[in-house]
């Protein structure tokens, strides 16, 4: 069936039966209503034109302006042979003047007309007369008052003997309503395209909960009453394969299956670290707690796992605290705790090591300096690389170097778990001194024309003595300062904004630059911009990884790009996973990409690689 | 006077049974078709409801002059779009609820001329009024002419929205899966 049939089908004259009662019902409403008008005196013909259409006499252009005056719309005519412009009194009051203020004429018209509005305006009327036929057009008018209306124009070419044109009439409508309605309606239609409605929950290796995700759910937990956190620290035993080739990936989201299956359901299971699961048991007493614990240790030190091709088994740790609400504990602090009770554990010789309460916060701010300063002293710690594309050049020509904490195995881990705690301790100072002496030895045996990125924790840049030591090592290692980029990672605990501006102020005068990292999440802001000297701006790659599908992260990586440029700020990309993204970014200008389709971060020559005796699970820790 | 007063009173109640039959013959006639076009504007059966019914209201008040014309669908129709356009006008200034447009759905093929009819003016209600105005009346079997002086127009403008207006409703029936 095809639209002319069901035209055909439709062109029926004939009433239906319902449609048959409806009129001999609606004749006998329409005889009393107008009795029950007319005698309470009302008016029911009111400006009703009673003139047989089909057989008044009159020239198009009287039709279409009487036309406009019966429906309360307002009607400009403009004449070919005079080049004389009419409207009538509703297109005055349309346009907020009072009939017979203004002499109509073509520029006391386009004067009405929104500036910015004026020449799709005109082009409208001019196109209706080239073509010789209708056109519509909506546009704003600014009314004498000064404020703005939204109007529809239908312009209509008239046409006398032989349908020879010989003007214009334009019947004029205000929508406003309409068109703020029609401009909600739009808005709200993207509104639902770009807003994400939740972030992404699951770890997409091991389908558990994000880190992020999980310490918000021990958040919520610790406010609610009593339970118990455990950590569970997996390693895999044995020789790795011959081959050589990596099982890690499939074994970890093996394990991960394993311990969701084996606690008990109502748990919530989530990434917490490298090689670490977090279980949460809510509403259970530390007993419990600590029967199910053990449970899950043995089982995952019992079950041999398949990975690809492998046959393989886990050394299992557990660590478990109990928590309840008013210990002032963070949930933070209690994944600290449970991964202390794990470490306990693996050095007592044990499978699992509980505590009734979380450890006290001096305590475990004291553990943790210990582990960073250990890590620090003993230089456990190691650096990566990633190369950077410039897209002006289509061309490696920077570096970033990445610091990687190396595990108790001595394999290079990632690093945001130790990075947090080392925050949290204010540590961050030492290590990243550490990571800084270790750049400029490398920088100054490098390539003299490469350019490398550091990070600087905000933290940091707090310290007096930083600028001095900079200054220290440049002279040291003989390196030109403008091979040298410091990246601000900011955080919320800035101590000092004066001293870190002493110091961005003062790298920049030696001839370093300085970017802002991890633009667009967390604690940065556009103050930062303003008040940083800024060379270059790192978008997060939260707004890169997925933009070739999101209307919302190219809206606003295409604004940052733009605004950067204004403020003269360079911009570069993290996180870019192919090259359509590269095409995609070097098309909104961004000058700078690093990410999986430029190449990962790899170990600096000369560094402790990660294939031994024991290979750890890789976790991905980084949640979204 | 006595002799004379009945009748003149009989003649005067006659005159006035045959004005009132003749409305209501006008009303039989006319009523469906004046609904129906006012259905392809308007998807608020009670906005259409209450401009056809003043619409015939008016027409009663002028039913003398009225019933000499020629072929009054065009004064109806012409009457019932002003009627039409108040009554909007009034329900948009008091809530923008009305204003969301009828969801695309698909349909079934009609089976009847009134599935037909309901499935027309459902896609006529997509287009700009004008085109679907004109469009209407010119598969009502109007001629171009008419169409302008009923709907106050000029011809060109109903030789172009015809066209137009054609094009954009096969799309519409082919976006609802009726291909050619």
């Amino acid at each position: 069936m095809d639209l002319d049939d069901i035209l055909a089908l439709a062109a029926d004259p004939t009433p239906t039966s319902f449609e048959s009662a409806r009129a001999r019902r609606a004749a006998d409403q329409v005889l009393r209503r107008y009795a029950d008008a007319t005698a309470a005196g009302l008016d029911v013909v009111g400006d009703v034109d009673p003139s047989d259409p089909l057989t008044t006499v009159a020239d198009e252009v009287t039709r279409i302006v009487r036309a406009a005056q019966l429906a309360k719309l307002g009607s400009v005519t403009w004449l070919a042979d005079t080049g004389e412009l009419t409207w009538s009194d509703d297109m005055s009051l349309i346009l907020g003047r009072p009939p017979g203020a203004v002499r109509p004429s073509i520029d006391s018209l386009f004067a009405a007309v929104h500036p910015a509005d004026a020449i799709q305006a005109h082009r409208a009327a001019v196109r209706a007369w080239v073509r010789g036929t209708v056109t519509e057009t909506t546009c704003r008018v600014i009314r004498h008052d000064g404020t703005t209306r939204y109007v529809h124009a239908m312009i209509e070419v008239v046409a006398g003997e032989g349908h020879r044109p010989y003007g214009i009439v334009a019947t004029v409508e205000d929508v406003t309503e309409l068109e703020l309605a029609r401009q909600e309606r739009d808005r709200l239609a993207r509104r639902r395209q770009t807003v994400r409605v939740e972030p992404p929950h699951a770890d997409p290796v091991t389908g558990l909960l994000t880190r992020v995700r999980f310490t918000d759910e021990v958040e919520r937990a610790l406010r609610a009453g009593t339970g118990a956190l455990l950590v569970v620290a997996t390693e895999m035993a044995g020789p790795a394969e011959a081959d050589g080739s990596s099982p890690e990936a499939g074994l970890s989201a093996a394990v991960a299956a394993f311990v969701m299956q084996v606690a008990k359901r109502g748990d919530l299971c989530g990434v917490v670290g490298y090689g670490e699961l977090g279980v949460l048991m809510h509403d259970t007493p530390l007993r419990a707690a600590t029967a199910r614990a053990r449970a899950i240790v043995e089982a995952l030190r019992g079950q041999s796992f398949v990975a690809g091709r492998h046959r393989l088994r886990v050394n299992a740790w557990g660590g478990l605290v109990r928590y309840r609400v008013g210990d002032g504990a963070s949930s933070f602090d209690l994944i600290i705790d449970a991964e202390s009770a794990w470490r306990r554990a693996k050095e007592t010789g044990e499978s699992l090591h509980a505590w009734p309460q979380p450890a006290p916060a001096d305590e475990r701010a004291e553990t943790c300096r210990t582990r960073v300063r250990a890590a620090v002293a003993g230089n456990g710690f190691t650096l990566y690389t990633q190369p950077i594309l410039d897209l002006r050049l289509n061309q490696i020509t920077r570096q970033e170097i990445l610091l990687r904490p190396l595990n108790d195995a001595g394999e290079p881990v990632s690093p945001s778990p130790f990075l947090d705690i080392a925050e949290r301790v204010d540590e961050m100072p030492v290590i990243d001194r550490w990571v800084l002496d270790r750049t400029m030895e490398l920088i100054a045996q490098g390539p003299p024309t490469s350019h490398y990125q550091v990070n600087l924790n905000a933290r940091s840049l707090d310290d007096p003595d930083l600028l001095g030591h900079v200054c220290d090592l440049i002279d040291q290692y003989g390196v030109d300062p403008r091979q040298v980029t410091f990246e601000m990672t900011e955080t919320a605990i800035i101590g000092s904004r004066a001293q870190a501006l002493a110091f961005a102020n003062g790298v920049r005068e030696l001839g370093c630059q300085l970017a802002l990292d991890d633009f667009g999440t967390g604690y940065s802001s556009f103050s930062y911009l303003r008040s940083f000297p800024i060379d270059l701006v790192k978008i997060d790659g939260e707004f890169i990884v997925d933009i070739r599908n999101s209307p919302a992260a190219q809206a606003m990586v295409v604004s940052l790009v733009q605004m950067c440029r204004a403020l003269g700020i360079l911009t570069a990309a993290e996180y870019v996973k192919d090259d359509a993204t590269i095409d995609l970014l070097r098309g909104y200008g961004v000058d700078f990409v690093q990410g999986e389709a430029v190449g990962m971060p790899r170990p600096i020559a000369g560094a402790p690689r990660s294939a031994g005796q024991s290979i750890v699970l890789e976790l991905a820790v980084r949640g979204l | 006077m006595s002799v004379v007063e009945p009748v003149a009173a009989r003649a005067e109640a006659a005159a006035a049974a045959e004005l009132r039959a003749s409305f209501e013959v006008f009303c039989h006639e006319y009523h469906p078709k004046v609904r129906r076009f006012l259905q392809g504007q308007c998807a608020d059966l009670d906005l259409v409801q209450e401009a056809t019914q003043e619409v015939f209201i008016t027409a009663w008040a002028k039913w003398g002059h009225l019933r000499e014309f020629d072929k009054p669908l065009g004064w109806l129709i012409k009457t019932a779009r002003y009627k039409l356009m108040a009554q909007q006008g009034l329900r948009r200034q008091n809530s923008m609820t009305t204003l969301d447009e009828v969801p695309d759905r698909l349909l079934a093929a009609p089976t009847n001329a009134q599935e037909a009819r309901d499935l027309l003016a459902e896609w006529l209600r997509q287009l700009p009024r004008r085109q679907s105005e004109i469009l209407q009346m010119s598969l009502d079997g109007w001629s171009d002419e008419e169409i302008a002086r009923v709907l106050g127009v000029a011809y060109n403008t109903v030789r172009t929205y015809k066209r137009v207006a054609r094009q954009r409703l096969r799309r519409i029936a082919e976006e609802a899966g009726f291909r050619a």
